[in-house]
């Protein structure tokens, strides 16, 4: 494998939020407050505890091996034929949520500025975006990263900013009315989106301060979780857990929906939200795609993951074309099929490496 | 080479804005106001007003011919009739020579007539359309003919639709009408435990308007455009208006009074007035559970200005100022519970007195909520005003009273 270049500790911090933030914060207001209602914020709480277990987990499993990224390791846990199968079930997962993003892309762009644009316009461009970025390496993804996630920190802060005055304290009450079971249910998704940021297995090797990534990680999940509760309080405050739920982009909705008398020229802030969201989304694709290649790269022992760009971004958007006939299944899909999906991977499968190196260690211990 | 051709790939991304999307400035009609009502067959009757910027633009009024007394209006009202909100828009197309664009859109209007049988069916057009915002688009009913609100004609703010925006701002100098956001509207129709309200839009006669036959000026125009009260709901129908004195009241529980004038008698014999200007104020309902059944408790926390004293009262002592503080907060209980009495009588819990019971007691709720539009006429409401007088303007006694 080729020499991917260095990052540090922090960089990978900020490709994990990239790699979470721009669909979380898009669709966890309407997903969560779907079940929880006007307790959508203790789900994030909630969630965000489960995500930091996912991560550490992840992490964990990446210290014992902290030259190789998950996909080459797999064998060694598994023995070769079912620690490659492992192995393609994390490069099919990374390209599968490429896929799904393309197409949540295509969902908000089409559903409210652009109904005539064919969808798959959008998704093609997103895909050469990314495959272009991904030409440029770790690296460079790293430094795109920081920019554009720096720039949609900032527009979130201001439509919070403008949006406070209207946040009501009465639309969060009664607390649990009816009890835990529905802030359980509606921290499943944002539990899973959480997970996401077990993308680490795969940066791992490329990281020069290593000591330093578990403190990082956790970083990333609590920026995160912030982020997660400044929409999430800002949609249900706003218009309420009924209207939040219903709607199919509360964020996008809470930026249209600003009001400012005294000063209308802050009013309808939803162009600036969809300019820096559509970057957002951009790297969102470019670091599922580059971990995506990476480890197809890795499990075909391949000495460069570039000539694989093109051919699986072709295959990629083809399978995003494909994938969902409409808007309703989308959604559906990603409320009640996606976050499971992503859990196992992220979860199940890393604490079940986990659990077999550590038994393996145990055994070469002893004999 | 290479770089050249980059050069005009990049130059190519000029000609792609949009995609299939474009939407030219000039091609658009930016819709300023928009009514609905039915039509006398039972459709949907859409009433757009869509500015002229030409004649809005300055210079000389209908420009071509000076001293015309007929000017180009500034605006041009449209009508479209269908089974289904998008179909009446888009039967408007055949007129409009501009495709209509709604994100400008302030106003909302409700026939009268359609709003009593039912808005229901157009709210998930009006929720669902990207281009309306819920959020800056404010709810109104319409005693009347729309059509003739959206046609009154006035020499300054000549256009109804941005007039009816104008007098918003200001509705802090009463807060005796009683306008809501969309966004709002649709909240409460959601909540269980409070009901929508909207406001009210009229057209008055104009008792200034006294030109004689044949005088040189032009004449004043006959009919004011006037925004009053409030339309009252019990899910998504209109079942009643409030006199501006109650919409007042209303609007003390909910938190939107923004400013405006309390006129109360002066304490002693003779019938003279005081009158207060309320800077600002707050409310919180608290319900609770007796055994004589629900009673809520509106707290309002209020201070004022004095501005006008009619009797010879000496306000420079701080014992009468107490007085007028307990008379002016008696004023404001009496405004809230004349409120509670209509919307009792017309069975619309526009207050969210339930929602108060709700947040409050969340079990109790749920065995209740099916009974609640029978339980909320029963309710009792107290009301505990602290009203608070801070300054009188640049003068201490009245001039009638002697030094």
């Amino acid at each position: 494998m080729r020499e991917e270049g260095k990052i540090s500790a922090l960089q990978a911090m900020v490709y994990q939020v990239s790699i979470v933030s721009a669909t979380a914060i898009l669709f966890t207001p309407a997903i969560t407050a779907k079940h929880a209602k006007q307790d959508a914020w203790l789900s994030i709480i909630i969630a965000c505890f489960f995500g930091s277990l996912q991560v550490y987990t992840a992490i964990s499993l990446a210290k014992r091996f902290p030259n190789k990224s998950v996909v080459q390791y797999a064998p060694q846990i598994l023995g070769t034929l079912p620690g490659k199968m492992v192995g393609f079930i994390y490069v099919f997962y990374f390209f599968f949520v490429g896929y799904f993003i393309q197409q949540e892309f295509a969902a908000l762009m089409c559903s409210s500025y652009m109904p005539y644009t064919p969808s798959v316009v959008f998704m093609l461009i997103l895909a050469l975006l990314a495959a272009y970025a991904a030409y440029g390496g770790l690296e460079v993804i790293c430094r795109v990263c920081s920019i554009v996630q720096t720039l949609v920190f900032a527009t979130l802060a201001l439509i919070f900013l403008l949006i406070i005055k209207d946040i009501k304290i009465w639309r969060f009450l009664p607390p649990l009315e009816n009890g835990l079971r529905p802030i359980l249910l509606g921290a499943i998704p944002p539990g899973g989106w959480f997970g996401e940021t077990a993308v680490i297995l795969m940066l791992y090797p490329f990281i020069n301060n290593k000591e330093k990534a578990v403190k990082t990680s956790l970083l990333a999940v609590l920026i995160l979780f912030i982020t997660m509760e400044i929409v999430v309080i800002g949609a249900v405050g706003l218009g309420g857990p009924a209207e939040t739920a219903r709607s199919l982009f509360p964020t996008f909705n809470m930026a249209r929906c600003i009001k400012l008398e005294a000063l209308p020229i802050l009013e309808r802030q939803d162009a600036l939200f969809m300019m820096v969201w559509v970057g957002g989304m951009m790297i969102k694709l470019t670091t599922f795609f580059f971990a995506g290649i990476l480890g197809l790269a890795q499990w075909l022992n391949l000495k460069d993951y570039r000539p694989l760009i093109l051919p699986s971004m072709a295959v990629m958007t083809a399978l995003a074309v494909q994938a969902w006939e409409n808007i309703a299944e989308l959604f559906s899909f990603s409320g009640e099929v996606f976050p499971f999906t992503i859990i196992l991977v992220n979860f199940i499968i890393t604490g079940f490496l986990l659990t077999i190196a550590g038994i393996r260690n145990i055994i070469l211990k002893n004999t | 080479m290479k770089r050249q051709v980059l050069l005009i790939l990049v130059l190519f991304i000029c000609f792609i804005t949009g995609c299939w999307d474009l939407r030219r400035i000039e091609d658009l009609g930016y819709v300023m106001a928009m009514a609905i009502d039915r039509s006398s067959n039972e459709q949907i009757r859409l009433i757009v007003q869509l500015p002229n910027p030409r004649a809005l633009g300055g210079g000389q009024r209908g420009g071509i011919t000076p001293g015309a007394s007929i000017d180009v209006k500034p605006y041009r009202n449209y009508e479209g009739i269908g089974p289904t909100m998008f179909d009446a828009l888009r039967n408007i197309s055949h007129e409009s020579s501009r495709r209509l664009f709604f994100a400008q859109n302030h106003t909302l209007i409700f026939g009268e007539g359609m709003a009593r049988e039912s808005v229901g069916k157009v709210l998930d057009f009006l929720n669902r359309n990207v281009e309306i915002r819920p959020g800056l688009t404010m709810v109104f009913i319409a005693k009347g003919d729309p059509a003739k609100i959206l046609d009154i004609p006035n020499p300054h703010s000549v256009v109804p639709a941005l007039r009816i925006n104008d007098i918003m701002l200001w509705r802090g100098q009463t807060s005796r009408f009683a306008p809501v956001s969309l966004s709002r509207f649709l909240e409460t129709l959601s909540l269980e435990g409070q009901e929508p309200y909207a406001g009210v839009i009229e057209a008055t006669p104009n008792p200034t308007a006294r030109v004689k036959e044949g005088e040189k000026t032009a004449p004043q125009p006959s009919l004011s455009l006037r925004l009053t009260g409030a339309a009252l709901f019990r899910g998504d129908r209109m079942v009643g208006f409030l006199n501006e004195t109650e919409t007042r009241g209303l609007l003390w529980v909910l938190n939107e009074v923004k400013g405006g004038q309390i006129v109360f008698s002066c304490p002693g014999p003779k019938d003279n007035k005081v009158t207060i200007e309320i800077l600002r104020s707050n409310a919180k309902i608290e319900p609770e559970i007796t055994e004589g059944g629900i009673i809520m408790t509106v707290k309002i926390r209020e201070e004022g200005n004095l501005v006008e004293v009619e009797g010879p009262l000496d306000i420079s002592k701080p014992e009468v100022i107490r007085e007028l503080d307990r008379l002016h907060a008696e004023a404001i209980s009496q405004e809230v519970m004349a409120a509670v009495y209509k919307a009792q009588e017309l069975g619309s819990d526009a207050f969210g007195f339930g929602e108060a019971f709700r947040r409050k007691y969340p079990q109790k709720w749920k065995k209740i909520k099916k009974d609640w539009p029978e339980i909320f006429p029963s309710i009792k409401v107290h009301v505990q005003v602290d009203a608070r007088i801070r300054r009188m303007g640049m003068i201490s006694k009245p001039p009638l009273l002697g030094p």
